[in-house]
């Protein structure tokens, strides 16, 4: 029994990381498109814009928080050994990061109809709004770079998940009957 | 196997190329694309007209403007700026163009990334190939 419990546990961990892709494919496909929606507040409206704004921010700290292990990881090797493609990938995202935090603050503050009032003069407020279009112009760019980087995650992922070509199930489907195989050769040693 | 993964990959991104293109030949004739890198440009102070752009950075009416909303009546717009709506959520479909040229900018962004990783790629290979000792490289070979 004990032989077989190990597989067991080790077929539970993989399923639980493959869910944690999903979540991350599927968190990151609605941030995509909430992020392209409200960069064109002409079509959405100001109070759908807004609205789309906070609900970004929230989505992006679920997005660091699902990220955090390797963010810490590449913060202590940064200076050390590292691919110089991961250390521009992270240079990048710290871009991106900095840039979104920009824009969502100063959109709160220079929120219309989420019924806040900060009381900011005008001049303020005028290079609060300067400031939230010009970060969006970055933005887009940013993230640009941020989807090129990760092209290949996105890539075959979105093949995996969403688009789920015949070969992947067949490819599947025969690495679970030789799973299935390998328990019961140790099913029957045991 | 390996080799017909990578013919069904280079398929793929021929594939993606050649959508990439036609999106943005589409967007240009609907008048919604503009040069990706006008957003440079506003970064480094090149444009100036950055009071009025959109928040995409539409500065020289290059893009489909917005409908003009100085004729509404006074009361229809409450303490709002342009395209907003204090009342409700109502999409302004007229203004579709911006979000697909939002979306072809990030695609055109990944594509303008693999398109450079290529050349990257061969030069590093052949940097880390002259780094190797004698013995390495035959061992490599």
């Amino acid at each position: 029994m004990a032989t077989l419990a190990a597989p067991i546990k080790a077929q539970r961990q993989r399923r639980i990381s493959i869910s944690k892709t999903k979540v991350n494919l599927f968190l990151d496909i609605t941030l995509a498109l909430a992020f392209v929606l409200a960069l064109e507040e002409h079509f959405t409206g100001m109070n759908l814009h807004e609205l789309i704004g906070v609900g970004m921010g929230v989505g992006i700290i679920v997005h660091i928080i699902l990220h955090l292990k390797w963010i810490v990881s590449m913060m202590r090797r940064f200076f050390s050994k590292m691919f110089h493609e991961s250390r521009l990938n992270f240079v990048i995202n710290i871009l991106t990061f900095v840039d979104l935090a920009v824009i969502i603050v100063t959109g709160i503050g220079i929120s219309r109809t989420l019924g806040l009032e900060f009381g900011f003069d005008q001049s303020l407020s005028h290079s609060l709004e300067q400031l939230h279009k010009q970060a969006s112009t970055f933005s887009l760019m940013l993230i640009g770079l941020h989807v090129g980087m990760h092209w290949k995650w996105i890539a075959s992922n979105v093949r995996r998940y969403i688009l789920r070509w015949p070969f992947h199930r067949q490819h599947r489907h025969a690495g679970q009957t030789s799973k299935t195989i390998t328990l019961n050769k140790t099913a029957q040693h045991s | 196997m390996k080799q017909l993964l990578a013919r069904k990959g280079l398929m793929a991104a021929i594939i993606f190329f050649a959508l990439v293109a036609i999106g943005g030949a589409a967007l240009a004739t609907s008048n919604n694309w503009e040069n990706p890198f006008n957003a440079l440009n506003t970064l480094v102070g090149t444009t100036s007209e950055i009071e009025g752009a959109g928040p995409t950075g539409e500065t020289d009416g290059e893009r489909a403007a917005p409908p003009d909303r100085s004729e509404m009546a006074e009361g229809e717009m409450p303490e709002m700026g342009e395209g907003g709506s204090a009342e409700g959520i109502s999409l302004s479909w007229s203004q579709i163009g911006g979000v697909l040229y939002n979306i072809w900018y990030l695609f055109a962004a990944a594509a303008f990334v693999m398109v450079i990783s290529i050349p990257v790629q061969f030069i590093r290979q052949q940097l880390r190939r002259l780094n190797l000792t004698p013995k390495q490289a035959a061992a490599h070979a």
